[in-house]
């Protein structure tokens, strides 16, 4: 779990090319969009991209997309969830 | 005879179009009305595709044999194969504007004709196979190339038509087409050109359907615009030609004008890079430029013809537009249900519809709104209410990626 | 009413790196993006006592090829059978960069983008004074970017065009009523497009002709940059400048007065 965590705040700030943040300076339960990282929709859907590229795990609408996404920790349960 | 205040004005004199609902304005027209509904599987002849999202399109071959006499009357020896579909698409309406307009290519030749073209596609390089070869180090024979130079809307239409003016090609997406004609309208104000032909036009590609699949923005059943279960757009395909010429000009050549562009705004989001401010700022900010431009007020509009594309956060932000403004009583519609979004070319293919409706004084509803959103701002017609209008004066309006939007005052003339 | 020019930059692709304050909102742009920003941020910064953008500025963009190399980056996911990236195809669609422009420096108004192989820039500079002049807006940004593809440059070269091959640049003007100020005004300009070769948008035999010489101008950029140089020119300025450029795709005139 922690391993994943870890690969999923790399991607994140290495694919949303996230700027002035390192993965280490990513809470597990921060909040990834509005407050937190601050990511917005063009982001989620980015985000629903890498999720099926690196996880293999298909999004077919945002509303299963917010849930998952709210925190790093929210995003790794579901891809646990959903292997 | 029009009142001396209208002397000035700059009347629709012709109007082209084609798209999945039909080859020429008549049949349009007539497929909204009837609701005939034209959403299909995406075809090979377009393109190779696992996904399943529906979209509006056309017959492989769109030239009529009036669009491959406007193409063969050049005498510049254009070839079909050599000139993207765009360019067809765009061949095939200028040729119905033109007729409707009673123009022939050598009536424009005496005048200073200004071309004015909205498009998404049409200005990109995408032949792939070119592509494929070149990346695997090939060198493939350049004539690709040499063909999307050759593909400049604006300059092939002007070439094709054998005439001078002013040209320009409009990339603003979604917006292009309307953007095109209040271009257009500016320019004939100016007198930059004596007659202006104005629209837009976008062939499917399959970048954009990648692309607009890839923003979660497709749905896989025929939109639903303003309907409470609405789950996004369909891709369509098509172009719209409007001659626009002055409305002193037209009397002088006893043109009928089908009806006038009064005013045109534009103003931007500056919100998000593809999703639209909630609160419409830009488009509220657009439509009221346009009214002030017409000189008229709220109550002098009849009807609007709404970007509607049936994704959540358009149909959303565009009714805030509306009631931010006050523009709470006329009817609503989108005619995006028998359409499609044509991208470049729904601003042109809407104008022109809206023009038609406001000349027969009623309204279809919504095609695919079967229960409004009742959280929207305010409501738009669903599919089976028909509304009469009160007046010949309405909007057409258009919001596009990048935070852009666009309205159009259109009046129709008397029946 | 008089149009005046109060900042013309060029920049060419070694600028691409931008502002702290644009940096975060402009992290997943690409380069065309980026260099119209940095052009842009250039602009509004030469501009002392200019106007802060608003409801009344507008934004007009000119480019012949667009966000080329991002249209084929996505092609390349496409034709690979890879999932396309939603924020790769939002930046290949050729007003991106108009919209990131906006918001970046809140330019409220009207946003165009119209895309010309033969004067992308002085399109974008008739639209913008035109809307000024017609009292549409107050001020305008005008920008052309350019950062072309690997493709394009290999096309070039095979069909014998690359004697000096293009870089990547922006220009952007900013325009305003004059009101009191001294400086550059548009007096007066004209756009002829005729149908050319397709290989003559390759080989751009541009020419200015300005103040008796001729300016050779041999890629999409060049006439702007070397039409801003002269606008930026302190010692000793002329006062006015007629300029003429011819190319077999038609030909520009732009007047500007100096007063």
């Amino acid at each position: 779990m922690d391993t994943l965590k870890k690969e999923l705040k790399e991607m994140l700030v290495r694919d949303l090319k996230l700027q002035d943040v390192s993965p280490e300076d990513i809470g597990d339960d921060d909040p990834l969009f509005e407050e937190g990282l601050g990511l917005d929709s063009l982001d989620a859907v980015e985000l629903v991209v890498l999720i099926n590229k690196h996880y293999d795990i298909q999004i077919k609408d945002m509303e299963e997309g917010q849930v998952a996404f709210a925190s790093v920790n929210a995003l790794a349960d579901f891809i646990i969830k959903r292997r | 005879m029009s009142p001396p205040s209208q002397k000035n004005r700059i009347a629709v004199t012709g109007m082209g179009c084609c798209c999945g609902a039909g080859t020429t304005v008549p049949e349009i027209f007539r497929n909204l009305q009837e609701k005939k509904i034209n959403c299909l599987p995406v075809p090979d002849y377009l393109f190779q595709t696992d996904l399943n999202f529906p979209a509006f399109i056309m017959e492989n071959e769109v030239l009529s044999a009036a669009g491959n006499k406007l193409l063969d009357q050049s005498g510049q020896n254009f070839h079909r194969e050599q000139l993207n579909r765009s360019v067809h698409l765009t061949i095939e309406a200028a040729a119905e504007a033109l007729y409707d307009a009673g123009l022939s290519p050598a009536d424009l030749q005496k005048k200073r004709v200004g071309i004015i073209l909205g498009t998404t596609v049409g200005c990109t390089f995408h032949d792939e196979q070119y592509y494929i070869q070149w990346r695997q180090g090939k060198h493939p024979d350049p004539e690709p190339v040499f063909n999307y130079l050759n593909a400049n809307l604006a300059a092939v239409l002007q070439a094709v038509l054998n005439v001078q003016g002013p040209t320009a090609v409009v990339t603003n997406a979604c917006a292009s087409g309307t953007d095109a004609i209040g271009i257009a309208r500016d320019w004939l104000a100016r007198d930059l050109c004596d007659i202006a032909l104005a629209g837009g036009a976008d062939a499917l590609s399959r970048i954009a359907f990648y692309g607009f699949a890839s923003l979660m923005l497709l749905s896989e059943s025929p939109c639903a615009p303003f309907d409470e279960n609405r789950s996004g757009l369909n891709l369509g395909e098509g172009a719209g030609v409007l001659v626009l010429e002055p409305q002193v000009r037209a009397e002088h050549r006893k043109a009928h004008a089908h009806g006038w562009v009064r005013g045109y705004g534009a103003a931007s989001d500056c919100y998000h890079p593809t999703t639209p401010d909630p609160e419409g700022r830009g488009l509220q900010k657009a439509l009221t430029l346009a009214l002030s431009e017409a000189g008229i007020d709220n109550e002098s509009i009849s009807y609007i013809n709404a970007h509607g594309t049936g994704t959540t956060a358009n149909d959303k932000a565009e009714m805030a537009a509306l009631a931010a403004i006050k523009l709470l009583d006329c009817p609503v519609m989108s005619t995006k249900g028998i359409t499609g979004h044509m991208l470049g070319a729904a601003g042109a293919a809407e104008a022109i519809l809206t023009m038609l409706t406001l000349a027969q004084q009623k309204t279809c509803g919504t095609i695919g709104c079967v229960q409004l959103d009742q959280k929207l701002a305010r409501g738009a017609l669903t599919e089976n209410e028909h509304k009469s209008l009160k007046g010949k004066i309405g909007i057409s309006q258009s919001l596009a990626f990048g935070g852009t939007n666009s309205a159009l005052i259109l009046e129709a003339n008397g029946p | 009413m008089n149009i005046m020019i109060t900042a013309a930059v060029h920049l060419d692709e070694s600028s691409v790196g931008l502002p702290q304050q644009c940096a975060s909102q402009l992290r997943r742009a690409d380069d065309f993006i980026k260099l119209a920003a940095a052009a842009s941020v250039e602009a509004l910064d030469m501009c002392s006592g200019c106007q802060e953008p608003n409801e009344e500025s507008g934004l007009f963009v000119g480019t012949a090829f667009g966000p080329m190399q991002t249209n084929f980056d996505v092609l390349g996911l496409i034709v690979d059978n890879e999932q396309t990236s939603p924020t790769l195809f939002s930046h290949s669609v050729f007003n991106s960069a108009a919209g990131y422009l906006a918001r970046l420096f809140t330019i409220q108004g009207s946003s165009q983008t119209f895309t010309d192989f033969s004067w992308p820039f002085f399109q974008a500079l008739a639209a913008g004074s035109g809307a000024i002049s017609s009292g549409r807006l107050k001020q305008c940004l005008v920008v052309q970017v350019e950062t072309y593809s690997d493709l394009l440059a290999d096309a070039r070269q095979q069909t014998g065009q690359s004697a000096k091959p293009w870089q990547a640049g922006a220009v952007a003007w900013l325009l305003e009523n004059q009101g009191d100020r001294t400086g550059w005004c548009i007096d007066d300009s004209s756009i002829d497009s005729s149908p050319a070769a397709a290989a003559e948008y390759l080989h751009r035999a541009e020419y200015l002709h300005v103040g008796g010489s001729v300016i050779p101008c041999f890629d999409p950029l060049s006439a702007a940059i070397a039409i801003t140089d002269l606008v930026n020119q302190k010692n000793d300025p002329e006062k006015s400048l007629h300029c003429e450029i011819t190319a077999p795709y038609g030909s520009v005139g732009l007047k500007l007065q100096h007063s």
